[in-house]
């Protein structure tokens, strides 16, 4: 399996060109509508909104490892509340055994498709999360963090830890590979064995990113990070009318969402029979306006990319 | 601008004190090279003169320093940063930010300047250092020469009087080395920045620096304007675990032979100047040539191609014969497929296309661990090879695993301690020991089941050449048992001097496979220092694949 790493890959897609701050908010209202609305009309199209994107920013291959993870871990929470639910009316498979805890063990049709969307929410937010990963330099992410007001400290920190992603994998793959030459047999031997040589590997790991971290705190100070005096920012985040347009699209979008799930437009129920598919007036309504803002994401992308080479 | 009186600094917790009665001063646009053995204090010197030491690193600090105008001691690491520039060993560990134009501005925005002045200074650093072309590059992307031109670059942006750097090219190739090298001379020439350098390869820096400086266990041994040091006290040099670079060794050799060569050269042509009339000279070939006609198999590859996931194509129909008791250098440019190349024959890597067969035998299928009992493998850091609790333990694990029992494991596990002479070590934790007692130890582990093949990746990058001719002698040795041992390595002179075939690849081929003296003669950048000088002596009847300064002189 191709290694989960989810470190900015440079690219000069429209998509690459959004403002990060629109990056950041797309991601974070995918993943609020996700969790809001339990419509599979809904989750089926947060879900489909992020693979245009994925495609359009051309990360295609490293973003399906994770969708690769999230359906293994999709097909996990499927099985588990086949299993484990014991609500719904219509019984595909009746085992006749009676589980402590759990109930009897059945299999009803809404369980499965309960699941099922479960897991598409899953995916959904795993989607959106990989992708702005992706899109979203270290150091555009550092800005937005300051732009939130996130102490300077604070927001370095978590933006220097995810450049050393990379360096550390490259750093497991490499005393993985010394381990084994000196005879270790990492994928044969029971679980134990398994974890334990896995742990030797965890335990150098930690030894080199510890001796990392020392050089780099020498580094950083050696450059004056922490200096008593007022920091100056040579990069500004900028914002432009399109940037702008593009978040309060966001935002409407959120805002019509928080409203249809407040005042119960989205309610479904998978229990004890699936029941309200259709949707009031009011959630048709919100639903087109979901659509048309996600859908309208790569077009915007073209048009500011269009915009900043006429600037340039 | 600089000025160290009797200082002497303990770290917290250590025995000895790392520095011990230091005096040293340097004057405005000097460049001074730092050298000595692992230990002796080098780096600790280097981190006084911006108060890493003892800010960041704690203890006990005597004596007085003055840097730039400034004491260190009471303006801490922040506020010399204006003043003294401080460049690192591994690009890797120094840079914050993820592109050449945010990583220039760290310094300068933690400092508080204003941003036209960021601009300014931001284009004259790109074009000083001659990295334009890369600012807007994500530095994940870059090599590791131009890593550290951009690490450098980001301490030039903040306009140092002072120039510190700790080993820079430990990490990079000779081609990257060199690009470093240059651009500090320049530095030094034109912009007449002091420069105070550690290294311990001597060869590719001598010939820039004004001063040379040595020191052992704490001390400052030699201090030295730098053509004084190599005319007087080679002896010393090369005493305190220091290799001379070959031109001056061959100096230092004739100079004991009786012979008056002149002042010590520092660049190929002032060697042909200096030893102009010992060259001509040479007459007879300086070598003999042995040959073992038909040993039986090691290693062979049959058309081995292998594509990595990433579509990279690292290897190209390779065909490879290895016998038993054969030394092989396997040399080449970063990504040329060395390490690639290796990785095939103990399965890190399975080939894409093709066959390999160790010791006549198809090892299709095969684990890595299983392979680790014919094959010991050991890459660049010895560290990342020992696992277990214990010296002895190591050492154990790998007897183990070819199966002797407990009696055995013990003795011949306290041999193998003995041998590498890490027996007052055998129950100290592996990760606490020095750098050279780790590569010993990764070394006896990967020795003690006595495979047959030892492949040793880099195994020389950033060791001084007391521990070089050391680990040779233990290769040696081992090939004389009629193991097979194959290097892969940068170091030209180290396969001078202790190869015998070597291979050169590229792009995933082998160009060129035969003897040391007929690959690596009549070349420019895979040529050792002594051949390049000897090179235009062919006319006179020179040999000109003469490759070491002692070929030289035991062919006068």
């Amino acid at each position: 399996m191709p290694p989960l790493n989810f470190s900015y890959r440079e690219g000069n897609t429209a998509v690459h060109g959004l403002n990060p701050v629109v990056k950041l908010f797309w991601a974070l209202s995918i993943v609020i509508i996700a969790m809001i609305i339990d419509h599979p009309l809904v989750l089926g199209l947060m879900f489909l909104s992020t693979v245009p994107v994925a495609l359009a920013a051309g990360i295609q291959r490293q973003w399906f490892v994770f969708i690769r993870l999230a359906l293994w871990m999709g097909v996990i929470v499927v099985l588990i509340n086949a299993l484990a639910s014991t609500g719904g009316n219509h019984l595909i498979w009746q085992s006749g055994l009676n589980l402590p805890l759990l109930g009897p063990l059945n299999l009803t049709l809404e369980a499965l498709i309960y699941g099922a969307f479960m897991a598409i929410r899953l995916l959904a937010i795993i989607s959106a999360f990989a992708i702005m990963a992706f899109i979203l330099p270290p150091d555009d992410l550092l800005m937005v963090m300051l732009k939130m007001k996130v102490p300077y400290k604070t927001a370095m920190l978590t933006t220097l830890s995810t450049r050393f992603v990379p360096v550390l994998l490259e750093d497991a793959g490499r005393i993985t590979d010394a381990q084994k030459c000196r005879g270790l047999e990492m994928d044969r031997g029971n679980v134990i064995n398994r974890i334990h040589r896995r742990s030797s590997i965890l335990l150098s790991l930690l030894a080199n990113s510890l001796e990392r971290t020392i050089q780099i705190a020498e580094a950083m100070e050696a450059r004056a990070f922490g200096s008593p005096v007022r920091r100056t920012f040579f990069h500004r985040l900028t914002f432009s009318r399109l940037d702008g347009s593009i978040i309060v699209c966001l935002s409407v979008m959120v805002a019509g969402a928080v409203y249809g799930a407040a005042t119960g437009q989205f309610d479904f129920q998978y229990y004890p029979a699936l029941s309200g598919f259709v949707m009031a007036p009011a959630g048709w309504v919100i639903t087109a306006v979901i659509l048309i803002v996600l859908t309208g994401l790569i077009p915007a992308a073209r048009l500011k990319q269009e915009v900043d080479i006429d600037k340039a | 601008m600089i000025k160290l009186e009797k200082v002497t600094f303990q770290y917290n917790g250590a025995a000895d004190p790392a520095l011990k009665d230091i005096y040293l001063s340097v004057s405005p646009g000097e460049f001074v090279l730092i050298t000595g053995p692992s230990g002796s204090g080098k780096s600790t010197l280097c981190r006084t003169l911006n108060g890493l030491v003892p800010h960041f690193h704690g203890g006990t600090f005597s004596g007085s320093i003055r840097v730039a105008g400034l004491n260190p001691l009471t303006a801490g690491p922040g506020f010399m940063a204006s003043r003294v520039g401080m460049v690192f060993q591994d690009p890797e560990n120094q840079l914050v930010t993820t592109d050449v134009e945010h990583e220039i501005c760290f310094g300068m925005e933690n400092l508080s300047l204003s941003k036209d002045l960021m601009a300014k200074r931001m284009e004259e650093t790109l074009d000083t250092m001659g990295i334009s072309h890369l600012r807007h590059r994500p530095l994940n992307e870059l090599s590791g020469g131009e890593k550290q031109k951009v690490a450098i670059a980001s301490i030039l942006a903040l306009h140092p009087q002072v120039l510190v750097l700790d080993e820079p090219t430990s990490e990079l190739d000779p081609k990257g080395a060199d690009d470093v090298f240059s651009i500090l001379a320049r530095l030094n020439d034109e912009l007449g920045l002091t420069i105070i350098i550690v290294e311990h390869r001597l060869e590719r820096i001598i010939q820039y620096a004004d001063r040379f400086v040595l020191l052992n266990q704490g001390r400052l041994v030699i201090d030295k304007p730098v053509r004084e040091a190599m005319d007087r006290h080679a002896r010393e040099i090369m005493n305190n675990g220091i290799g001379l670079p070959p031109l001056l060794s061959l100096h230092h050799l004739l100079k004991e032979k009786g012979i008056e060569p002149g002042k010590p050269p520092f660049t190929v042509k002032e060697g042909r100047l200096a030893f102009d009339p010992v060259l001509k000279k040479i007459l007879k070939p300086a070598y003999s040539e042995v040959y073992n006609d038909h040993p039986a198999p090691a290693v062979e590859l049959q058309n081995v191609s292998f594509v990595y996931p990433t579509g990279l194509v690292a290897l190209k129909t390779v065909n490879l014969y290895i016998g038993r008791g054969e030394t092989v250098a396997i040399m080449g440019r970063n990504a040329s497929g060395k390490t690639t190349l290796v990785k095939q024959l103990n399965r890190l890597l399975v080939p894409t296309k093709g066959k390999v067969r160790i010791l006549g035998r198809d090892i299709a299928g095969a684990s890595t661990a299983e392979m680790s009992t014919y094959i010991g493998l050991v890459f660049q850091n010895p560290q990342e090879h020992l696992f277990s609790d214990s010296v002895e333990e190591e050492i154990a694990f790998s007897l183990k695993n070819k199966g002797l029992d407990a009696t055995e494991v013990k003795s011949t596990s306290r041999r193998m301690l003995d041998k590498f002479g890490l027996s007052h070590l055998a129950h100290r934790y592996p990760r606490e020991l020095s750098g050279g007692e780790k590569q010993r130890l990764a070394l006896a582990a990967a020795m003690a089941g006595e495979p047959e093949i030892l492949i040793l990746d880099e195994p020389t990058r950033g060791i001084e050449d007391r521990l070089k001719i050391e680990l040779m002698n233990i290769i040696d040795d081992y090939r004389r048992r009629s193991k097979t041992v194959i290097l892969v390595t940068h170091d030209v002179e180290l396969v001078a001097r202790f190869g015998s075939r070597v291979i050169l690849m590229s792009e995933g081929r082998i160009i060129i496979d035969g003897d040391k003296h007929q690959v690596m003669s009549r070349a420019l950048m895979f040529s050792p220092q002594i051949n390049r000088l000897v090179q235009p002596y062919e006319q006179y009847g020179v040999p000109a694949d003469i490759l070491t300064a002692e070929e030289v002189v035991s062919a006068l």
